[in-house]
């Protein structure tokens, strides 16, 4: 992409960290302190390129790029890893996907007399998460040609679960043989996304307003849904048809629901027109409260009467609109934290020391304004704990105070006391209040 | 399982009781064929029926199928306790 756009040292560096992270993706290559140093400068890099540093930073840009070369050649040359060590780096386990699969359960015909019964399988998989079960019962026949402890009833079930699909086969694992089991992944949450279908005529017409509404219901009445049709066709059982139309709606919701976060989590508005929106909801409150101010002052009971409709009328919206535009402003601090963990790595790593910044509170709202104005002092802080509060690891292991006892890293925390003042930990097995 | 038959004129009634499970269900079928023989309209009463599993199930479809062939009236029974 940068290539397009005519950054074509950007574009020969950033291809030989892309070798890397591709290693890294397939599981060949380890995620580990260096990689993220390396990633971490290559980002400034990148960064500095575009904002035009006019080719100063070519010695840093020949010695990332060598860096990268040398971790691919490595990784290659020293083949797999094992899978266990390459989830995260902080050694977290990646959240599970969750998946829609169909599964077409036909038990053999002497599933009742046999074990496990068939319900128990539909129990286990009721376990695994969200499950629509429709049974097909038309192959049942009538009492004069019936075998009873025969099993001629076949289940369509559609499973809603983050267990993971061989979660799934392991309930068939026993009977897999002697049964008809099938099993297809419907949907995965993180995978390929696909489009929904566009508007069907009707709605096309509607909101072009050659048709209404009730127009559309009203020709709609009077045909038949195409899974009638095919019922009365006997081209497909009821069963059949429910079953088609459960999958349709269960993995439709699904659909939309993972396409939900990114459409609507949120909407960028430039501050301006956000400011203006505040000043003129400011302004409408305050013109109304002119209006109250004036009525009362005025015995014209023609004018008082206007007034008090107009207050009637706009009120309760005048405030439900002031306090929505005032929240609109309002955003989590979380944001802001997500800034400092660099700030604290690469000071750290100046410095020498073991810390490990951790933040609660994301979710409290604030101003934008004041959030912004909290940036700077809040950088400032961590910049003096660290450089002054914080003992070197030496120091630290050498007390007894909360250093580990395995040895690991040493970490900073600030508790809270039941006074509400904030303490730091000093390393020494006593807490100084500050 | 116990049962029991119960006619006046052309509805009958078919009591049942105890569990109706695989192991019994072939005693079941010409009990049920034998009643909707005798009368028009049969209704099964299943309040003294403690469990049941799917081969009940499939015979009262197979029933239900039946009687719809014969032009009878099988009634819809009126209560499960737990289905095994």
């Amino acid at each position: 992409m940068s290539g397009s756009f005519g950054f074509d040292s950007v574009s020969g560096f950033a291809h030989e960290a892309e070798t890397v992270f591709s290693l890294v993706r397939n599981g060949t290559l380890p995620v580990d302190r260096e990689l993220i140093d390396l990633t971490l400068r290559a980002r400034d890099w990148i960064s500095a390129e575009f904002a035009g540093s006019g080719g100063k930073g070519e010695t840093e840009r020949m010695v990332l790029a060598d860096s990268f070369r040398r971790i691919s050649a490595t990784a290659i040359e020293a083949g797999t890893m094992a899978p266990a060590s390459r989830d995260c780096a902080d050694g977290c386990v990646p959240p599970a996907k969750r998946i829609i699969c169909r599964i077409r359960f036909k038990p053999s015909p002497d599933a009742l007399i046999s074990r496990p019964d068939p319900v128990c399988l539909l129990n286990e998989l009721r376990h695994l998460g969200e499950c629509s079960i429709v049974a097909h019962l038309h192959q049942i026949p009538p009492l004069e040609s019936i075998t009873p402890e025969k099993c001629y009833t076949y289940w369509d079930i559609l499973l809603t679960t983050d267990q993971g699909i061989n979660a799934v086969r392991d309930v068939f694992i026993f009977i897999q043989d002697e049964s008809e089991v099938r099993i297809d992944i419907l949907h995965e949450d993180d995978g390929p996304s696909v489009e929904p279908a566009y508007r069907k005529l009707g709605q096309i017409l509607v909101e072009r307003g050659d048709l209404s509404p009730e127009d559309v219901e009203a020709c709609l009445s009077k045909q038949k849904r195409f899974g009638e049709i095919l019922v009365d066709e006997g081209l497909a059982s009821p069963s059949h048809v429910e079953s088609a139309l459960r999958e349709q709606k269960i993995v439709q919701e699904a659909r939309i629901g993972s396409r939900m976060p990114d459409i609507l989590s949120s909407v960028k508005v430039p501050s301006e027109k956000l400011d203006k929106l505040v000043d003129l909801v400011g302004e409408l409150v305050t013109a109304s409260a002119r209006l109250s101010r004036i009525t009362g002052m005025n015995d014209d009971p023609r004018f008082a009467s206007v007034a008090e409709e107009v207050e009637r009328l706009t009120g309760e919206l005048r405030g439900e609109l002031r306090d929505t535009t005032l929240n609109i402003r309002m955003m989590p601090i979380g944001e802001t934290f997500g800034k400092f963990r660099r700030v604290v790595r690469d000071l750290s790593r100046e410095l020498g020391k073991e810390v490990e910044i951790i933040t609660a509170g994301e979710e409290t709202e604030l101003d934008k304004t004041v959030i912004e104005k909290l940036n700077d002092p809040l950088v400032h802080l961590i910049r003096n704990s660290i450089d002054h509060g914080i003992e070197p690891p030496e120091v630290r292991e050498a007390a007894t105070g909360d250093c580990r006892a395995d040895g690991g890293p040493c970490r900073e925390r600030f508790h809270e006391l039941p006074d509400s003042k904030h303490a730091v930990d000093d390393a020494e097995g006593a807490f100084r209040q500050e | 399982m116990k049962w029991e038959f119960r006619k006046m004129d052309d509805y009958g009634e078919l009591i049942f009781s105890g569990e109706i499970t695989v192991q019994c269900i072939s005693e079941l079928l010409p009990v049920l064929s034998r009643s909707l023989d005798k009368v028009q309209r049969l209704a099964l009463r299943l309040e003294g029926v403690e469990c049941v599993d799917i081969s009940f199930l499939q015979l009262l479809c197979a029933a239900h199928k039946t009687s719809c062939r014969l032009m009878k009236e099988l009634t819809r029974f009126e209560r499960i306790v737990r289905v095994r």
